[in-house]
């Protein structure tokens, strides 16, 4: 069984985010990119298949600018066998993101494909569900624990009421959460051949997807500042406070 | 420009800053409060390779040079100053086995070495005198196909750990040479006659420990001898020159650590309603130490350039070596100094920074030693 995944440049999840004084989007000049960490957790989740036996090849794709290429590399340095990297400027939206996936996987044909539950920069959740939906395959979305059956797989999934367990018919997709597992150190000699493996270098016109985005954003702003507490007396006070002025009880 | 990193670099830097967020700096604060070596956390990095990053991939290693292994330092260091001191020791005796040693010294020790199966250290300094290399008395006298080492040594770092496999000593082989009579062996943990001493207590390199070592009629196989007899000095000096590097490397880790530590706790302290960092008395000398971290960053890179591509680079990695090494002391008593009263208290970690950083600049050549290299360029 071949395992794809796709991963994601996005702002280092260390970098404290600032918004560009035109209000047009947040800065990216100078700042430092790394893989969006759900899709490290679905890189180190398709190497333990591997390891397990249970995976014969994973391959990771990214979709973005060039730069992308060292995000391929960082999940190459972890063990991923190849990468295919399609390049396309700007901002590429869930839909056009899932349908070029669907291009991708028509072609490389996976029994499984791990998708990060959703990127750190734009949030949206929505990319796994939709290529779902375009591949016609079963889907788990924010995965604690994944296990093979054959073609088939078991998925733990974390619901707002607690655990959910599934199974679901392979071909499939599947969403990571952040329980499902610790990514893993590239180790020296895993860096060393993440050179000599090979990166596929394609463009969006390569699989006749339209990027054409539908959404328009019209203006990004800072989130509003803290207000700092207050110190309530006694439980009296504080439930005082929570019925008359806060209201929630 | 003379900072981008390359691709191995990237990914190196890369996987080490997470090996640091993600391992030493959630677990090292307990070894350093009790001045403990953390075996475990040792055993995780070895296991990842790291050791090997300069050598000959033909023995294991990455082939990143001195350039990646400065990197190595100071990532370490600036997680902690003391992991990056294991790091560091270790990788003297690999150094003088990787540049002088045989293919079979090599395949017996640089490989295990780069692997992390265990780790070295380097004994050269003794009690009569560190700074005068070729005052060492410990002997080694040929007997057969064998060599017997008497003589003991100080400050040995790594030795007294479980993970210690192996020693480089440098003996005198031949005592009416002189400076060239001296040459290296590497001793094996376990041959008989070889015993470590008990730790000392040290205001820096503090999760490190440094030994006394004694060779009683220690015998090694001559196969054991790194290189040439009568390289001794050579091979000690230039290993030294290419460690000071990693020592630069250390300072400037440190420095950007206590950097670190200056700018979160400054930007939450307001006295008398106003922000501290508004007080140009207090900021200015932070800008001075970036900058300063500026420059330390090129000479150690430049450093490791001029070594990694065959070129004259003593004089250069002392100055590298002696600037980084005062910087990073100016730095750490700057942080600590924003920190007001706080900062000579233990539970802030800036206050272990002053003697973290005293030692990078007593060892691999005193801060005057460095001097007297430099000098001695200057007059020449
Ligand atoms: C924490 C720690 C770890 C160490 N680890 C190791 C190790 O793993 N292996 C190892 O072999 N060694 C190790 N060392 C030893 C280190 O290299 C020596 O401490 C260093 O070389 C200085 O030698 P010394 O301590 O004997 O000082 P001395 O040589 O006694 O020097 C005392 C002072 O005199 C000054 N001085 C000496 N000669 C001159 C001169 N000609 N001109 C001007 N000033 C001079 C020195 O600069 C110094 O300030 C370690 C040391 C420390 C502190
Ligand atoms: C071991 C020890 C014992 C002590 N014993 C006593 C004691 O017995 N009794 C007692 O009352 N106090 C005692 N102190 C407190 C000591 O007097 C204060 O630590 C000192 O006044 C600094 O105040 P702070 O620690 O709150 O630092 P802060 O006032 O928070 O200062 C932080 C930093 O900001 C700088 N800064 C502040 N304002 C300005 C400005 N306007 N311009 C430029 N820089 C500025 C400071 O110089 C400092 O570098 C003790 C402190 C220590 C460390």
């Amino acid at each position: 069984m071949k395992v794809l995944v796709p991963v994601k440049r996005v702002v280092d999840y260390n970098v404290k985010v600032r918004v560009k004084s035109d209000g047009t989007g947040v800065e990216l000049a100078n700042v430092k990119m790394s893989m969006n960490p759900f899709d490290e957790i679905a890189v180190e989740e398709a190497l333990r298949l591997k390891e397990a036996g249970k995976a014969t090849e994973v391959v990771v794709v990214s979709i973005g600018p060039a730069q992308a290429s060292e995000t391929i590399r960082t999940g190459l340095a972890m063990g991923a066998d190849r990468g295919i990297l399609v390049k396309v400027e700007g901002n590429v939206e869930p839909l056009a993101v899932a349908k070029l996936l669907k291009a991708i996987a028509d072609e490389e044909k996976p029994g499984l494909i791990i998708l990060g539950k959703q990127a750190i920069d734009d949030d949206s959740n929505q990319t796994g569900q939709m290529l779902a939906a375009l591949l016609g395959w079963s889907q788990a979305t924010f995965a604690s624990k994944l296990e093979v059956d054959g073609s088939d797989f078991k998925v733990t999934r974390e619901v707002d009421g607690g655990l959910q367990t599934i199974k679901l018919k392979g071909p499939a997709i599947v969403t990571t959460d952040l329980r499902l597992n610790e990514p893993r150190y590239a180790s020296l000699p895993n860096i060393m051949k993440a050179k000599k493996k090979p990166i596929d270098d394609k463009n969006a016109s390569d699989y006749g997807v339209d990027l054409t985005p539908h959404l328009e954003v019209l203006k990004t702003s800072e989130p509003p500042g803290r207000k700092g507490g207050v110190k309530v007396k006694d439980v009296a006070e504080l439930v005082s406070k929570l019925k008359n002025e806060a209201g929630v009880l | 420009m003379l900072l981008d990193l390359n691709e191995e670099e990237t990914l190196l830097k890369e996987s080490l800053d997470q090996f640091a967020a993600g391992a030493i700096r959630p677990k090292i604060k307990p070894f350093v409060d009790r001045h403990e070596f953390p075996t475990d956390l040792v055993k995780e990095f070895l296991s990842l390779g790291f050791m090997g990053t300069a050598y000959d991939p033909n023995f294991g290693g990455g082939g990143l040079g001195a350039r990646g292994s400065s990197i190595v330092a100071e990532v370490l260091a600036r997680a902690e100053p003391g992991f990056a001191a294991i790091y560091l020791c270790n990788s003297a005796p690999m150094s003088v086995i990787a540049r002088y040693g045989s293919d079979e010294l090599k395949r017996k020790w640089l490989e295990p070495l780069c692997r992390g199966d265990f780790i070295a250290s380097f004994g050269v300094t003794e009690p009569s005198g560190g700074s005068d290399v070729a005052s060492i008395k410990t002997r080694a006298v040929e007997d057969g196909d064998s060599f017997v080492l008497s003589g003991s040594k100080v400050f040995s770092t790594n030795a007294g750990t479980p993970l210690h496999g192996a020693s480089t000593f440098v003996a005198v082989t031949d005592p009416e040479l002189g400076p060239k009579g001296l040459s290296t062996f590497v001793v094996p943990v376990g041959t008989p006659g070889f015993k470590v001493g008990k730790p000392g207590r040290k205001i820096g390199w503090r999760i490190a420990d440094s030994v006394e070592l004694f060779l009683d009629d220690c015998r090694v196989p001559k196969s054991n001898m790194v290189g040439n007899r009568g390289d001794g000095l050579k091979q000690i000096l230039t290993t030294l020159s290419l460690g000071r590097i990693l020592v630069g490397a250390s300072g400037l880790g440190l420095a950007r650590k206590a950097m670190d530590l200056a700018k979160v706790y400054g930007a939450g302290r307001k006295i008398g309603g106003t922000p501290i960092f508004n007080h140009q008395g207090l900021t200015f000398p932070l800008a001075d130490g970036l900058t300063k971290i500026h420059a330390a960053e090129l000479m150690i890179r430049n450093a490791a350039c001029l070594a990694d591509a065959g070129r004259p680079f003593r004089l250069e990695t002392s100055m590298a070596k002696l600037f980084a090494t005062e910087m990073a002391s100016e730095v750490a008593d700057i942080a600590l100094q924003v920190h007001g009263g706080y900062g000579v208290f233990e539970e802030y970690e800036v206050s272990g920074l002053l003697g973290e950083a005293r030692v990078l600049r007593i060892l691999e050549g005193t801060s005057e030693i460095q001097r007297l290299v430099i000098a001695r360029e200057l007059l020449a």
